[in-house]
């Protein structure tokens, strides 16, 4: 652990926000550098879901991992980027005059005092993950042992893969920690955990960015310190395995795909399905997370399915198909597909674990030792939406929930194996439910603003 | 201070603030190999330790010196920190130890008191 590792660090997420800022270009550009600095957040997380994924399916076809891969991958997904924004006729605005003072940014009293406080935390969170050790079981038992095999050996050593366990497990982080391995100069699994601190980082500027501006910070801030300062969140974000990186992607795509709902902008579509393709290679979860986002977006755009229908639907087969090389790759080298131990027609052979499977799921999202009150605060706000007189919105984000939870009854329904306990050596229903723990400071701010009878506002030209 | 610099500013003192309030308590402490040596300070499980060594050769020289002065039950092990120790297991007090330690003492040799590892 040292600065040279640290600075290695810097450089990489230096290199993913750039290809993410040319992404963003392609898809929307921005109207001055202030709003390319608020959608900073967004960029950066687009630059690790397209660099993720491309980088996966290098491997998958044997490209040989290492710098030259690394950094020409971000270099040629950077120059593909750029002139589709200019062939969509974004262009770049005007550079500030040096001689003009530049005139800082409006930022209110409530904005300034929580964004201080999450400053904070996040100095807080740096020094706590830059001292974190590699204890995590998943995290030593096979995930980062699978990035220190792409390191080592430049690629999925099949002998290797096939020795750990949950072989079948997406790779997009492993493959995202051995890059960060390359930029430190060794497998340092310590400051490793500083890699999820800027992807948390990378986060809560995703949210406050699309957020700030179109709905009041007093309804932007709060929930979001919430969700950072619960106790599982604070104890665990740093832990070098997929769980927060997968419902940090799946939070931003839902609310992208919400704001998509106001709207209608496609390029929150597509950022939304770049983000879930990223989210289905960083867990299986990911799938019936993307399914669960674009189903319920499905179900409230009904009454104009002619025109909304097909885009959602494009967009969620996109994202699953990045996932086909992997699937082909894991098909052809004989390994599991992870599939249940008991799905299908199991479910019903195992019907008694329905009941405690279902009261597991809904215990543990509504843990306040796990959670404090981010899930009861995303019910009320759902409540105060529909009580105002809003739909869309609201019945999104129920569906979205409800259909999370039935994913983690499910978790536990179909793998007799596991335990009905919250115990992580038992059962990871804990770890899944962050989904719903992250979605709600990126979903609750719209559902508030709708509640106080001022429908959220576009900002600029999103 | 205009209205708009000072919300800027709060965040800046935040962010400032914090890491030099933290600093200023001292650096982190990383775990050194001292940290695995947890002197007895009442009765328990303890060790009697004739040293630490960091090569197997030097441990053995040891070793053979510390039972060649009558301490038999003597024996190298490893002090979990990467290191290897010359200990006598199996002093369930305070006392006994330093009884020990004066024996030792009486014939040349350091002894310190450490609480066997867990």
């Amino acid at each position: 652990m040292n600065a040279h590792a640290i600075a290695g660090l810097v450089a990489l997420n230096l290199l993913l926000l750039a290809v993410g800022v040319s992404i963003l270009f392609a898809l929307r550009g921005w109207a001055s550098w202030g709003q390319l600095l608020r959608l900073s957040g967004v960029a950066y997380l687009l630059g690790v879901a397209a660099t993720g994924v491309v980088w996966t399916f290098e491997l998958v076809v044997g490209i040989p991992f290492g710098f030259p891969a690394i950094i020409g991958t971000g270099a040629i997904l950077a120059l593909l980027a750029v002139p589709v924004g200019y062939r969509l006729g974004h262009r770049l605005p005007r550079l500030p005059r040096l001689r003009v003072k530049p005139e800082l940014p409006r930022l209110s009293l409530v904005s300034a005092v929580f964004a201080a406080l999450t400053v904070v935390y996040l100095e807080g969170a740096f020094r706590a993950a830059r001292l974190a050790g590699l204890y995590e079981f998943d995290a030593w038992a096979f995930w980062v042992p699978k990035a220190k095999a792409i390191y080592y050996f430049g690629g999925f050593d099949q002998q290797f893969f096939r020795e750990l366990i949950n072989q079948a497990y997406p790779p997009l982080v492993p493959v995202l920690e051995a890059a960060a391995f390359y930029f430190m100069g060794a497998p340092d699994v310590v400051t490793l955990h500083l890699q999820f601190w800027f992807l948390l980082v990378g986060f809560v500027g995703a949210v406050v960015g699309l957020l700030s501006g179109r709905v009041s910070p007093v309804f932007v801030w709060p929930p979001l310190l919430l969700m950072l300062v619960a106790p599982h969140v604070g104890g665990h974000f740093y832990h070098p395995t997929a769980d927060f990186l997968l419902d940090e992607f799946f939070a931003v795509a839902a609310l992208l795909i919400a704001l998509w709902l106001i709207d209608r902008k496609d390029w929150q579509l597509v950022a939304a399905g770049l983000l879930l393709a990223a989210a289905m290679s960083t867990k299986r979860e990911g799938y019936a997370f993307a399914a669960s986002a674009i189903v319920a977006a499905l179900v409230v755009t009904t009454r104009e399915r002619r025109s909304a229908w097909p885009k959602l639907i494009a967009i969620g087969l996109a994202a699953a198909a990045t996932t086909v090389p992997w699937r082909v790759l894991l098909a052809v080298r004989h390994l599991g597909g992870g599939g249940p131990e008991a799905g299908g027609t199991g479910l019903f052979s195992n019907l008694d674990r329905a009941w405690p499977s279902l009261r597991l799921a809904l215990s543990t999202v509504f843990d306040y030792h796990l959670w404090l009150v981010v899930t009861p605060l995303a019910v009320v706000a759902i409540v105060a939406a529909f009580a105002a007189g809003a739909r869309t919105l609201p019945l999104y984000t129920t569906l979205v929930y409800v259909f999370a939870v039935i994913a983690f009854t499910y978790s536990t329904w179909a793998f007799p194996s596991l335990g009905i306990s919250k115990k992580p050596a038992l059962n990871p229903i804990v770890r899944l439910s962050g989904e719903v723990v992250l979605l709600t400071p990126a979903l609750v701010p719209l559902l508030l603003a709708r509640a106080w009878r001022r429908a959220p506002q576009p900002v600029g030209d999103t | 201070m205009s209205r708009r610099v000072a919300p800027w500013a709060l965040v800046l003192a935040a962010a400032i603030g914090y890491p030099i309030g933290v600093v200023s308590a001292g650096t982190p402490h990383f775990p050194e190999r001292s940290d695995c040596v947890e002197l007895a300070k009442k009765d328990g499980e303890i060790d009697a330790v004739f040293g630490h060594f960091d090569r197997r050769a030097d441990a053995e020289a040891r070793l053979r010196v510390v039972l060649g002065r009558g301490f038999k039950g003597s024996e190298i092990a490893s002090d979990g920190c990467g290191r290897l120790k010359v200990v006598v297991h199996g002093i369930r007090t305070l006392a006994v130890g330093r009884e020990l330690a004066a024996e030792a003492r009486s014939v040349g040799l350091q002894v310190t008191l450490e609480y066997a590892a867990p």
